[in-house]
């Protein structure tokens, strides 16, 4: 198991520096320019010249990304090349919304995939099966912004029951508020992961059904509900843990979304405005940051899984 | 029931022997298939038309048949973990799940255990043999047991782990994956001594094991029944088996009972042409020194 979680650490750290490296690269490739977007159109080359050399621009690639890794390490992932802010102070102000965002919303999303995919597992012959199947079909068919629009016009347009988008101002200081605001975002990103999940925990508990120990078990004097909640939710979590882990990186995609659909003060928002900026700084910052949470995400599911299988556990790889 | 498969058991176990430990009465189950056609209703496949059986304190009885027979429904029939569309399966005389609360299966389940066919399949992959062999005695503590607690639990799974050969501190707390298919089937008739049954029901016992295996897997089921004057109902399509450990034979074939009798005279002289076409197609018995002379006269 060490040696397991020590291999896995080596490849995640070789795969987060594979990530920045890429990350600073691919950003250097896309056409525009800070130094012009700085400048304004009516700069010269001398003044242009002084901004590029200002942001280090006019310096080797390999020292530019030297001098960034050197202080993304520090913590420091740079200042915004527009306003000149700390990236990460902002990116510390705006997770502040989408990490409650994501996490609420996976929450909300397991709560109702785990048991609907096990009564749909479980009645899988029945209508009741049939229809948790096919609502979940509906519900991975539909676009996240199309539900969102529709969650609004229901709850916050014809009931005005919830606001309709923003984030209070003073932020978390007003807890109720915040909450009220985040309540249509939860359910809009959670119904299009639930579904997803739902089907996998739907597949992998169907698969336990069949299984020659749940039969044994109620041989044994288990209830049927007994062994499924002995046997059988534990050996179904295994795919279902997985694809949680890569749902995750989708989750993180489906907050920029739905922030730009409730107008949050978010990560995601935020991503969006700075690519649109050429604010290079902060994209690479902010891409890292995402790569970085999902190669995290991925190690602990990794190592979760041997954690929760035996059988995973005693082997090196 | 035609002329062949009238028996003679039932009258002999009356005069001989006390009444029976499990019998089952016109047992009958139909299975609905997925539709083939949108607008017809579903076809339905009688896995089950009809069964009688009985077996006695300590008795022995091999069910027989090809794939498709009726066997596997018989056995889920038979530990009631599936209704009956007809029929009765009694256990000392008491319903065994006709009436459909299957968690009142308690009483029944503490002397009637089971041995499945694949042991790797049947045995949680994420518990720990002790935990594995605990579980029945958990779901089935009664007020006797329950006294006993923790440590006589412990006690008991130690108990039972040496009974089929297993050296009790190394194994109880490793998993399954770890052991081989003999050991595994060897855990398995351990977990199904734990809890004290009267009557083991085994489904295919060795076909999932190698050849080499079966014959210690057979003996330790042989003794074991002997030694502690178990009951056996062996499901095989596997002659040989039925002849080493059972007194009985039940020949199943469409769901319906072909012939029975003991196994002696039905292994030796069968009635029934099907019966006799399953001995015929029994390979390489001659290799098989148990079972080898037996089938001589057969044909």
């Amino acid at each position: 198991m060490t040696v397991f979680v020590v291999r896995r650490l080596v490849l995640l750290v070789v795969s987060l520096f594979a990530a920045s490296v890429l990350t600073f690269a691919l950003l250097r490739l896309l056409p525009g320019d800070a130094a012009a977007a700085i400048g304004g159109i009516t700069a010269d080359e001398a003044q242009l010249r002084a901004v590029r050399h200002e942001l280090g621009l006019d310096r080797p690639l390999v020292q530019q990304y030297a001098t960034w890794l050197a202080d993304v390490l520090s913590g420091d992932l740079g200042r915004s090349q527009l306003n000149g802010t700390s990236v990460t102070a902002e990116l510390g102000e705006k997770a502040r919304v989408t990490g409650p965002l994501v996490l609420g919303s996976l929450a909300l999303a397991l709560a109702g995939a785990v048991p609907l995919g096990v009564l749909a597992a479980l009645r899988h012959r029945s209508r009741v099966g049939t229809g948790i199947s096919a609502a979940s079909q509906i519900g991975i068919a539909l676009p996240t912004l199309w539900v969102g629009l529709l969650l609004v016009t229901v709850f916050a347009v014809q009931n005005r029951r919830l606001p309709a988008q923003g984030f209070p101002v003073e932020g978390w200081a007003e807890p109720g508020q915040a909450l009220r605001s985040l309540v249509l975002p939860w359910i809009t990103l959670a119904l299009s992961e639930g579904a997803v999940l739902l089907r996998f925990v739907r597949s992998a508990t169907l698969d336990v059904l069949g299984q020659d120990f749940l039969r044994t078990a109620r041989a044994n004097g288990r209830t049927r509900a007994g062994a499924l909640w002995r046997h059988g939710l534990r050996n179904a979590s295994g795919p279902v843990v997985s694809v949680l882990g890569i749902q995750v990186a989708a989750l993180l995609v489906g907050a920029v979304v739905v922030e730009k659909l409730f107008a949050l003060p978010g990560a995601g928002s935020m991503l969006v405005a700075d690519v649109g900026n050429r604010d290079l700084v902060k994209v690479q910052g902010e891409v890292l940051v995402v790569v970085a949470i999902v190669l995290a995400v991925g190690f602990a599911v990794d190592v979760g899984q041997r954690l929760i299988d035996p059988r995973l556990r005693e082997t090196g790889r | 029931m035609n002329e062949t498969a009238s028996l003679p058991t039932a009258e002999t176990a009356t005069e001989t022997a006390p009444e029976p430990l499990l019998s089952a009465r016109g047992l009958r189950r139909t299975y609905r298939l997925p539709r083939r056609r949108l607008l017809r209703p579903a076809p339905v496949r009688q896995a089950l038309r009809g069964v009688d059986l009985e077996v006695r304190e300590g008795g022995s009885l091999g069910i027989v048949g090809e794939s498709g027979a009726g066997k596997s429904t018989l056995i889920r029939l038979l530990l009631g973990l599936d209704r009956a569309d007809a029929g009765q399966v009694l256990y000392r005389g008491r319903e065994v799940a006709g009436g459909g609360r299957p968690r009142d299966l308690a009483w029944f389940r503490r002397e009637v255990q089971f041995v499945p066919q694949d042991p790797l399949g049947s045995l949680d992959p994420r518990m720990r043999v002790r935990d594995i062999v605990a579980e029945p005695l958990e779901c089935l503590a009664d007020a006797s047991t329950a006294a006993d607690g923790k440590a006589g639990r412990d006690r008991r799974i130690d108990e039972v782990l040496h009974a089929v050969g297993l050296d009790a501190a190394d194994v109880r707390r490793r998993y399954p994956h770890e052991f081989s298919g003999g050991q595994r089937q060897r855990i398995a008739i351990a977990r199904a001594l734990a809890p004290r049954p009267r009557l083991l029901i085994a489904d295919e016992p060795v076909s999932a094991l190698d050849v080499s295996v079966r014959v210690q897997v057979l003996d330790l089921l042989r003794d074991l029944t002997a030694r502690l004057g178990l009951a056996l109902v062996l499901v095989s399509h596997d002659l040989g088996v039925v002849q080493l450990l059972c007194e009985e034979v039940l020949v199943l074939k469409d769901g319906r009972v072909e012939e029975q009798g003991p196994a002696e005279a039905v292994l030796r002289a069968p009635r029934s042409g099907y019966t006799r076409e399953l001995l015929a197609s029994v390979p390489s018995l001659a290799a098989d020194p148990v079972s080898a002379p037996r089938y001589g006269p057969t044909r």
